[in-house]
């Protein structure tokens, strides 16, 4: 009895045999659930920023295409009018029908022509030109009437879930 | 009695003492990892920041040239810090992006506009570093001026 | 026999423990530092967010709005606001992006319809955004984020009507 309360007396009181690994586990687990925390947060945001640059970078390979198509298109338009003002749009009319270079649209007024380029995985650049009537030429045989990002795919709503099938 | 309960202390102290080492040991090991870690997280957001601003840059000096008769010396409108040479374009940024002579750049933007016809230009955007020069951001475009019934070929 | 043991000292029993809370006063400064560190971090990226987002933003309507001339900028109550007009419905209408009362705001309504800066629905929290005029279809775009950090970006529209 005497020997147990003696050993008792001398043991260390506060620290504990394992206290110390704990307190090393406790630390060691919040120190890298920071970092694990702070290099994801980092990554994501890069991940994102490379995005948005990509999606832009496509924006201007998309406009450049499509300048190089309109370039196409004005030069055939300059062509026929200079060769035949008078049935200037039904030339333009059969012409584009030929190449099939763009839509056309001769139902109105002023007339207009369209094309899409595609822009990414999912959307594309529409571009639509509105034919200049003979007359009113000074700034060119067309004017740029759309010059915009549209979505190429159809958006599904469908937000049904398969419950049960039977 | 006395002498056991001596070996039972100075065996205890000792075993704390071991556990107190390989404790600072693993720690330590710990530590250098997540140091890492931090700062692979500091370096990516400031190439986060870097990248962004180069995207609005390069994307607003590509907006500004898509216009027709737009020429390298027309940059001074946007910066009229440009340096031209020729159909180039200089412009120096600071650390923080804003414009700076050339000495005290970290940044270099380059703008170039090539006439090659009558009614096509094509133009270049780009952002360097400037020490060591690293390519950060690239736009290309072309520029088209219609024909009018005036034009002859 | 009598066992050999070296005598008791003091500093058998008070290094271990001095040791010991060295080493938990250090590990948790460092832990305090290493949380000090993540939200710096966190901190830096959401700011940097804000500016990025809302001009990416900006620029994505101008390019998916670009037709017969429909962007333009006008000043409604004195504030700044990209206005971009379209037809739904063969109904003319107009969608307003702007910043009020700390956040960037977007509104579609019907053309006719006063306009009520209030009621245009939240898109993201920022300290200002101002837009200039610098030519015909070309604008400038400045905001300025919780941090006071100012940002720009330059847009063109190429439509005409």
């Amino acid at each position: 009895m005497k020997a147990k309360n003696n050993s008792r007396k001398h043991s260390i009181p506060v620290i504990n045999t394992g206290s110390v690994s704990l307190l090393m586990i406790f630390i060691v687990l919040c120190i890298s659930m920071f970092a694990a925390l702070s290099v994801s947060g980092a990554l994501t945001e890069y991940r994102y920023s490379q995005k948005i640059a990509q999606h832009n970078q496509d924006y201007y390979t998309a406009s450049d295409t499509a300048v190089k198509r309109l370039k196409d298109i004005d030069q055939l338009l300059h062509d026929i009018y200079l060769q035949d003002p008078e049935h200037y749009y039904d030339a333009v009319e059969k012409q584009l029908a030929m190449t099939a270079s763009a839509e056309t649209d001769f139902s109105s007024e002023e007339p207009s022509l369209s094309y899409e380029v595609p822009l990414g995985d999912a959307q594309a650049l529409k571009v639509v030109l509105t034919l200049n009537p003979p007359g009113q030429m000074e700034t060119g045989y067309y004017r740029i009437t759309s010059w915009q990002e549209i979505p190429s795919s159809t958006w599904n709503g469908d937000d049904s879930l398969n419950l049960m099938t039977f | 009695m006395n002498e056991l309960s001596k070996n039972t202390f100075s065996s205890r102290s000792s075993l704390l003492l071991m556990e107190i080492i390989l404790s600072i040991l693993f720690f330590s090991l710990a530590g250098t990892v997540c140091l890492q870690m931090f700062v692979k997280a500091k370096l990516l957001e400031q190439d986060t920041a870097e990248l962004d601003m180069a995207v609005r840059y390069v994307s607003s000096a590509a907006e500004f040239l898509n216009q027709p008769e737009r020429t390298a010396e027309s940059v001074a409108i946007l910066y009229p810090a440009a340096s031209v040479e020729g159909n180039t374009a200089f412009v120096w940024f600071k650390k923080d992006f804003s414009s700076c002579s050339q000495k005290e750049a970290c940044y270099r933007l380059e703008i170039r506009v090539l006439q090659e016809d009558t009614h096509t230009a094509v133009w270049s955007a780009v952002l360097y570093t400037e020490s060591p020069a690293e390519e950060i951001y690239r736009l290309e475009g072309t520029v088209y001026q219609p024909y009018t019934p005036q034009d002859r070929h | 026999m009598r066992f050999r043991t070296r005598s008791r000292h003091i500093i058998d029993l008070a290094f271990p423990i001095a040791l010991f809370f060295v080493f938990a006063v250090s590990s948790l400064s460092i832990l305090i530092l290493a949380a000090d560190i993540y939200a710096s971090t966190a901190s830096h990226l959401r700011i940097n967010d804000e500016n990025r987002t809302a001009l990416s933003y900006i620029a994505e309507k101008i390019r998916q709005n670009d037709t017969n001339g429909a962007v333009s900028i006008t000043s409604i109550d004195g504030i700044d606001c990209l206005a971009m007009s379209a037809l739904y419905n063969e109904i003319p209408c107009t969608t307003y992006i702007y910043e009020y009362g700390g956040m960037m705001k977007e509104l579609f309504i019907n053309d006719g319809i006063p306009v009520s800066l209030k009621s245009g629905r939240d898109i993201m929290a920022i300290s200002s955004l101002s837009m200039e005029q610098l030519e015909e279809q070309l604008w400038r775009f400045t905001t300025v984020d919780s941090d006071g950090n100012e940002d720009f970006l330059i847009a063109a529209g190429r439509s005409v009507p």
